[in-house]
């Protein structure tokens, strides 16, 4: 009974050791346009934008950032994590899967619910009106303008460089 | 017992590391018949089992990618708008907008697919919907209970909290994941054809279904809603807004909120039952001074709403 209570104990730890990973070697841009930043804060200054499904590798991580290089751009700047994913992204027009490639790749490839579907989905519900959506997709206040707004409003200061202190 | 109790271990060890490990391990683990675990060998049977338990508990919500979030958000949005007119004043939405993405910023997902987007609503009704993704719609009667631009804000961050937990993605019933899901196996391989694109399209429909009906009718858990004013309480602190904004305004709206109304008063705990959870995250907070800079520009835009 003893030995069992220590061997739960041992599969426990083991377990959790699995768990605590380093961050990945690299990463695919998981939205239509990836901020790289300078640094590792809201508002940290552009530096580039990266197209969805560019990949990059990791460099390190901290507080929920990336520390990214990209070869595309040929430069090192600092991502959020929201706006990576550890996964293959296979987006290329006219590229074919491989057969027997990982399941959890093909959602990345625009596969599943994409704009493919989205159409299918407007030919049949004519009454639902996406004029608005678009619409509103379209405002998108610049950067410069959102600080500018949050320097006047005296928000933030130490962590994205905007309000009063500035 | 001692015998008994080891094969379990070694079980719970397998299934443990395979959730852990995610979807990978899976794809390794295909093709495997019966296996060593420690030295205790497991059967085919109980081997599929456990991928199916591994495969049943990893295929959920998670596993939407942003891109499908965008386009499940983007749907349900319209379906929204079909039920709630916009109000279109350029001024008062990009208000909205530039309160909105500077909390977006400093959320815990300050990036998604399509990025954050405020829109209100000409509706007199106290009201507020995040579709996944960021599309953010807030009513006229509730900007009405906003004293201020903090308020606002407390809003605003409560949405985006909404959106950052994946709320929204976690009405759409499991089930239909399992099958888009498997039909993005037979994608991989193969152009689909025009039955399985039906397929796909059902399930996105009843999916915008799931999600909007929640939105709308029945709401999300108390433990949501929660979860929602203590993100939105970080939120506020992080971009410079008073956190106990969201207080104010909760208050505000427990006195306009009609008990039968079919808005707020139906989809979300009382607001009076969020001040009191609200009581531990705020103890001992002071009151901001009002910023003048802020409060000139609220009232100048949305003073008359």
């Amino acid at each position: 009974m003893k030995r069992g209570w220590i061997c739960l104990v041992l599969v426990v730890i083991f377990g959790m050791s699995v768990s605590v990973q380093a961050h990945p070697a690299w990463m695919s841009v998981a939205v239509k346009e990836g901020a790289m930043r300078l640094a590792p804060m809201p508002f940290g200054k552009i530096i580039a934008h990266l197209h969805y499904g560019a990949r990059v590798d990791i460099l390190g991580e901290q507080g929920g950032w990336f520390k990214v290089r990209s070869g595309e751009q040929g430069s090192d700047g600092w991502m959020h994590g929201a706006s990576l994913i550890a996964k293959k992204i296979k987006l290329l027009p006219g590229e074919q899967l491989e057969a027997g490639v990982a399941e959890d790749e093909l959602a990345l490839g625009g596969k599943g619910f994409n704009a493919q579907v989205e159409a299918e989905y407007r030919s049949e519900q004519q009454d639902v009106d996406y004029s608005w959506v678009d619409r509103m997709e379209r405002i998108a206040p610049a950067a410069e303008a959102l600080q500018q707004f949050m320097a006047q409003g005296g928000l933030v200061s130490n962590q994205g460089g905007g309000g009063h202190a500035e | 017992m001692r015998n008994k109790l080891i094969p379990v271990v070694a079980l719970f060890f397998l299934v443990q590391s395979l959730l852990l490990s995610g979807c990978r391990t899976m794809d390794a683990l295909d093709g495997l018949g019966a296996i060593q675990v420690g030295g205790f060998s497991i059967s085919e049977s109980q081997m599929a089992s456990i991928k199916k338990t591994a495969k049943a508990m990893g295929r959920a919500f998670t596993d939407i990618t942003p891109e499908q979030e965008y386009y499940i958000g983007r749907a349900v949005g319209a379906k929204l708008l079909g039920q709630y007119h916009p109000y279109d004043d350029q001024r008062i939405n990009r208000y909205l907008n530039l309160i909105g993405r500077s909390l977006a910023a400093y959320s815990e997902m300050p990036e998604t697919f399509g990025g954050y987007h405020f829109l209100l609503l000409d509706d007199p009704s106290i009201n507020a919907f995040a579709a996944p993704g960021g599309l953010i719609f807030v009513s006229r009667g509730m900007l009405r209970c906003c004293l201020n631009e903090d308020e606002v804000a407390a809003v605003l961050a409560h949405e985006i909290a909404h959106v950052q937990l994946k709320h929204g993605l976690q009405a759409i019933k499991k089930g239909r994941l399992t099958n888009v899901f498997s039909i993005m196996a037979t994608e991989g391989v193969k152009q689909l054809a025009a039955p399985e694109i039906a397929e796909l399209t059902n399930l996105f429909e009843d999916s915008i279904h799931d999600v909007t009906s929640t939105l709308v009718n029945s709401g999300y858990s108390r433990a949501f809603e929660r979860q929602a004013d203590a993100a939105a309480l970080n939120i506020l602190a992080r971009t410079g807004y008073d956190p106990l904004a969201l207080n104010a305004m909760l208050g505000a709206m427990a006195q306009r909120l009609d008990p039968q109304g079919l808005d707020f008063a139906k989809t979300h705990p009382d607001p009076k039952e969020r001040i009191k959870e609200l009581e531990p995250l705020l103890a001992g907070r002071q009151a901001m001074a009002c910023d003048l800079a802020r409060y000139k520009r609220f009232k100048n835009t949305l003073g008359k709403i």
